[in-house]
């Protein structure tokens, strides 16, 4: 969009870049020999799975390395500038001030005791000392105003917690503008956001490029924000750029192997056919779930989580339940597993309320149902071994321990583990391999029902694309019906028969993936599908 | 708000009366009859049974208690049997000694351990670092008396340069009741500074491997002002609330310092009425205690209510 | 690449750089055993009776003869301070172990049944709002002094610290997602708190027991000290103490000696705490935490 000529001094300017690992990790350099350079009013994204390097590449630019780490080599020009090394009092010169920084989580980014219009005039306060009070007070407003904060005089005295994660981001990019910077730097700036947030976050940058004259680094690890926004693309690995040019020309006819497969695992829009009718495993029925913030003193506040939900499950069948944070998605998972009581409504299982059920009856019927968490570093127990963790239930119930091992090995070679991991602790898999073992620990009590919340959103492209792969093979090998909870629709149309879309507690829309997508009739469908970053990968 | 403070509030109750069911039983379940204390060595069983009615000590046990909870709610916390007195009149006598002791302490302590605490945090695994924190193991370690006597030692016995021991009232003599005060007070307040240094410490390195401690960097806050302007608000929860835990230290405290110098407080009145037998006291002094120690706390906790902007209502 | 030419060194250590890594831990457990060995041992090499009266040695200052002095008496201070470490870390010991052991169990059940948690925590509140050392001194000389009295008024005090502690564990550990996924396997609550939730105790558990054994040896001494522990003539630390106090301005060592050993006692247990916690925390471990 805003092609800038070659001719121009680039704002940034990295060459031949090293950062040193402490001794003893499996890698020397966190990044080596990098280079790479960011034009005036350009978006240069920097793309990478975890452990490529990039987040360093962001930190060591501004100077923020973790102590453990150690600039090796090369060099680092700002605005002609050399800062490689720099001393600190120069370097606190320039940040803020010539160089601002925007992080992932902005919630946890803002200081949670100080008002946020104080956050914002604080950056003025240290490099304009010059100004008054009242000219702060203004030009911070005007900042809020600029990143389209509703009410800037109101938000001027709120804390962090008391404003949207959406706002919050606009606070940390209105506190980056504040000096005009040469250079912004954005390390995965809308990750943490809903889609429609993230669009929005997106649209604003493009817009303040132009109006502030900045530049922007931007890291991220989404290749459709990448090619939504970008003027420059450099893909890297392990701490290599392995691949950069303008993203045309990288998206759309990458040259190196490692870019190609990252493409490619980018999940694309694609449908599964719906299932012929059958009849229901589960099937829920006008569930509703409202947490009373109770007290004797206060009002009691209702928070309706769930407002009258209604789904029926096929065996073999995968339901997808898309929405926003706050939608009720996970709620919605949590009353299935029975970690949630319902106000009101049925679960039916097999045609038997679990709600009326005795505790022994439920016992002897809960484990039929089973889970995969979003986290896989938290979904095995640290301290236990593999074996151990996948026998545990199937001897409960009623397996012997020589059935259940024997079992558990097959279940490890069924998901593409060796056999051998029965005797290895979690921390000595990676999270695609821990996600593996938690599907399998699932497997182990031949569950007819399989309620997956989030269940890759933690891994990189490629490790998602091969896990969507195994469920969609198991599925097909065992039968179980799946209950399949996900943000993000482009996975939910990889491996969903059916779509319900969910906003405020409610299900929006349900119908079969493809006429979701291809013909949605509820406002909020469509608004959610023209949010999608990246329309050139579809 | 309003709300969150009267429910902070109402919650002190039940534990206030959970303490005085323990003080209560305590009491009333040990071996040996106050009535037969009370009446003498030359009492005859008939006048110890007459004692016994008089001070309602022939009641099942709910009912005394009751009887006794009654009286305490109005401030009737009993009579000494040793000089039959009111118990709280012989609190009120003692309390000015402990309170100067006690505010001292508190002055010096949050004076010295705090930056202390921030000095070692801010330089984290260097000799400063290290230094204090040896310094603070040491003061948790050495026994108050033990410090206490060494003290007077070195400061009163070798260099004669502050009086041995006892007490001056500040409203007699200020320069004196200074002087007086200057070696209780660092014995008190030792153990505090131990402890408070090392709260500081930690949570302010905690504090500092935050996210927001980043973007006030990446801001080009100078260390200094992000230190002070960023981390110590944020530790200041943590700091606070162990300060009120460390009223408990402090009251112990009280009662070994007031022993070692010879100060006539409410810790030398314990130490005597317990030694003495004197019941009703005893029972008065550990309510009294705990009614403080609660008391602080409910205070700490309401001022977060007022200044902290992440506690709702 | 570079990770075929580095090696892992937490894994391949040696164990003389274990040793060095835990050298404060390591001198601690040296300085203990120490003492333990030489209050064991110790009063067969110490001529004669410690708690022999001897009014021709009264007041005699620190001398190659008696390393502490003696005492109004005339006993040899270092002896009765030996003989005192027994009963004083026999103190300590019991009331660490129990006070861990019995508020592990109330812990443990209510972090886990939250039923009983509002009360439990009420009681708890209140055990904390009195203070020990006049708890235990009440209890001591209510009850009699006898070693069943003093460690159960040090150990009542003590309670609430662990089950708070254990609680807060629980609290956090009971959502982890692999309690969830044991929950929803039907694995009974009995085996769930076993399998899954005590193992995360047991580290901060150890710490806050050596943390209990030091503040149970000094509250000791305090008793001691005010004249409502142990029995006037059993030898312990605050035994030892408390008889100095009469002739401190003549013989200040009667107190400085003793108050020094279980000093250096106390902060060794402290420091071992301190380092274990270091050592068993994965939080604060030295490994570089690198993002991605």
């Amino acid at each position: 969009m805003t092609a800038s000529s070659s001719t121009d001094v680039p704002i940034l300017k990295i060459s031949d870049l090293s950062v040193a690992l402490p001794y003893g990790l499996d890698r020397a350099y966190a990044v080596e020999g990098i280079s790479l350079s960011v034009r005036p009013r350009e978006i240069a994204c920097v793309v990478g799975e975890s452990g490529s390097g990039k987040s360093v590449t962001a930190s060591v630019v501004m100077g923020l390395l973790p102590n453990a780490l150690r600039l090796a080599g090369g060099s680092i020009k700002l605005e002609g500038e050399e800062i490689g090394g720099a001393p600190e009092a120069r370097m606190n010169a320039l940040r803020g001030n010539r160089m601002a920084m925007i992080f992932q989580e902005p919630l946890t980014a803002l200081n949670p005791v100080m008002r946020l219009g104080d956050q914002i005039a604080e950056v003025l306060a240290l490099h304009r000392k010059e100004m008054g009070k009242t000219a702060v007070r203004k030009r911070v407003l005007e900042l809020m105003e600029d990143v389209r904060l509703p009410s800037p005089e109101t938000i001027y005295g709120r804390y962090p917690h008391q404003i949207s994660g959406g706002q919050r981001q606009r606070v940390m990019i209105a506190m980056a503008l504040a000096m005009e910077p040469a250079l912004i730097i954005a390390d995965e700036p809308t990750t943490a956001l809903d889609v429609t947030t993230q669009a929005q976050i997106l649209q604003l940058f493009r817009e303040l490029l132009v109006k502030h004259d900045s530049a922007i680094l931007m890291i991220t690890h989404d290749f459709g924000v990448v090619a939504d926004v970008a003027d420059h693309v450099t893909v890297m690995q392990h701490g290599r750029v392995v691949e950069s040019g303008k993203p045309d020309q990288v998206l759309g006819n990458p040259q190196h192997a490692y870019t190609r497969e990252l493409i490619a695992a980018v999940p694309r829009l694609r449908y599964l056919p719906d299932l012929e009718p059958a009849m229901p495993m589960l099937e829920v029925k006008d569930l509703h779930l409202t947490y009373r913030q109770a007290g004797w003193i206060r009002k009691s506040q209702a928070v309706h989580a769930l407002a009258g939900v209604s789904f029926s499950l096929a065996p073999r069948q995968t339901l997808g339940i898309v929405g926003e944070s706050g939608s009720g998605k996970s709620t919605l998972a949590k009353a299935v597993l029975g970690f949630e009581t319902p106000s009101s409504g049925q679960i039916l299982f097999c045609k038997q309320d679990l709600f009326s059920l005795s505790q022994t009856a439920l016992a002897g019927t809960r484990h039929r149902i089973q889970m995969i968490f979003q986290d896989p570093y938290s979904s095995l127990n640290p301290r236990r071994r593999i074996g151990q963790s996948l026998v545990e239930g199937p001897m409960r119930h009623g397996k012997s321990s020589a059935e259940a091992r024997r079992r558990a090995v097959e279940l490890l070679e069924l998901v593409g583990l060796h056999p051998s991991s029965m005797d290895r602790f979690p921390h000595e898999f990676s999270g695609g391999q821990r996600q593996r073992l938690c599907i399998a620990r699932a497997l182990a009590l031949e569950p007819d029902v399989i309620v997956a919340d989030e269940a890759v959103s933690a891994l990189d492209v490629t490790v998602q694309a091969q896990v969507l792969e195994l469920f969609k093979s198991l599925q097909s090998e065992l039968g179980f019906a799946m209950l399949f909870i996900t943000h993000d629709l482009r996975v939910a149309s990889n491996i969903c028969n059916r779509i319900a879309v969910m906003s405020r507690g409610k299900i929006v829309e349900m119908g079969e993936a493809r006429e979701i997508f291809e013909n949605p009739q509820n406002a909020y469908t469509r608004e959610l599908l023209a949010a999608l970053p990246g329309s050139e990968l579809r | 708000m309003l709300r969150l403070i009267i429910l902070r509030t109402a919650s002190a109750v039940p534990v206030m009366l959970i303490v005085a069911v323990i003080v209560f039983l305590l009491l009333r379940l040990s071996p040996g009859d106050p009535a037969t204390i009370m009446a003498g060595d030359a009492a005859t069983p008939a006048e110890i049974q007459g004692l016994r009615v008089s001070m309602g000590l022939d009641q099942p046990l709910p009912l005394q208690f009751l009887a006794w909870i009654a009286g305490v709610v109005q401030g009737d916390l009993g009579q000494s049997i040793l000089s039959r007195m009111p118990v709280s009149d012989l609190i009120a006598d003692r309390l000015g000694p402990t309170l100067m002791l006690a505010l001292c302490a508190i002055v010096v302590t949050v004076l010295v351990a705090v930056p202390l605490g921030a000095l070692a945090a801010w330089r984290h695994n260097t000799w400063v670092d290290w230094v204090v924190m040896t310094l603070s193991v040491l003061g948790f370690s050495i026994p108050a008396f033990v410090v206490g006597y060494l003290l007077m030692l070195f400061f009163s016995i070798s260099a004669g340069l502050l009086p041995v021991q006892g007490y001056v009232s500040p409203l007699v003599d200020p320069a004196a009741a200074m002087r007086h005060l200057i070696l209780p007070s660092l014995t008190l307040a030792l153990v505090l500074m131990a402890l408070i240094a090392r709260v500081t410490r930690s949570s302010l390195l905690e504090v500092l491997g935050q996210d927001f401690v980043r973007t006030a960097k990446a801001k080009g806050n100078p260390a200094f002002r992000m230190l002070w302007r960023h981390a110590l608000p944020n530790a200041a929860v943590p700091i606070i609330t162990v300060i009120g835990l460390g009223i408990a230290l402090l009251i112990s405290g009280v009662v070994v310092t007031e022993s070692v110098f010879n100060i006539p407080g409410i810790g030398r009145l314990t130490i005597d009425a317990i030694l003495a037998r004197d019941y009703p006291v005893v029972q008065g002094l550990m309510l009294f205690f705990a009614f403080i120690y609660v008391g602080v706390n409910l205070l700490i906790d309401i001022t977060y209510i007022i200044v902290d902007p992440r506690i709702r209502y | 690449m570079a990770s075929q030419t580095s090696t892992l060194p937490g894994r391949s250590a040696s164990w003389q750089a274990l040793v060095s890594r835990n050298l404060l831990m390591l001198s601690c457990v040296a300085v203990l055993l120490i003492i333990i060995l030489v209050s064991l041992i110790g009063p067969w090499f110490v001529a004669g009776d410690a708690t022999m009266v001897r009014p021709r040695m009264r007041l005699k200052a620190p001398s190659e003869l008696a390393w502490f002095g003696t005492d109004a008496m005339g006993r040899d201070v270092f002896a009765l301070t030996l003989e005192g470490a027994r009963l004083s870390l026999l103190v300590g010991f019991m009331t660490a172990v129990s006070g861990g052991l019995v508020g592990t169990a109330i812990g443990l059940i209510t972090g886990y049944f939250r039923r009983l948690d509002g009360f439990v925590m009420r009681i708890m509140d209140a055990i904390m709002a009195i203070p020990n050392i006049l708890f235990a001194v009440a209890v001591v000389s209510l009850l009699g002094p006898s070693l069943l009295t003093i460690v159960g008024a040090l150990v009542f005090n003590e309670i609430p610290r662990v089950v708070r502690l254990v609680r807060s564990v629980v609290l956090s550990v009971r959502e982890e997602p692999y309690v969830h996924a044991a929950v929803g396997m039907s694995i009974p609550a009995r085996l769930i708190l076993i399998r899954h939730i005590l193992p995360s105790c047991i580290a901060p558990l150890i710490v806050q027991t050596t943390y209990i054994f030091a503040a149970a040896i000094l509250s000791e001494a305090v008793l001691g000290f005010l004249g409502v522990g142990f029995p006037r003539g059993t030898p312990t630390w605050g035994n030892v103490v408390a008889e100095g106090r009469a002739v401190f301005l003549r013989a200040p060592w009667t107190i400085i000696a003793p108050g020094m050993v279980l000093a250096i006692t106390v902060m060794s247990v402290n420091l071992l705490g301190d380092s274990l916690r270091d050592w068993l925390d994965p939080t604060l471990s030295r490994r570089a935490k690198v993002h991605s």
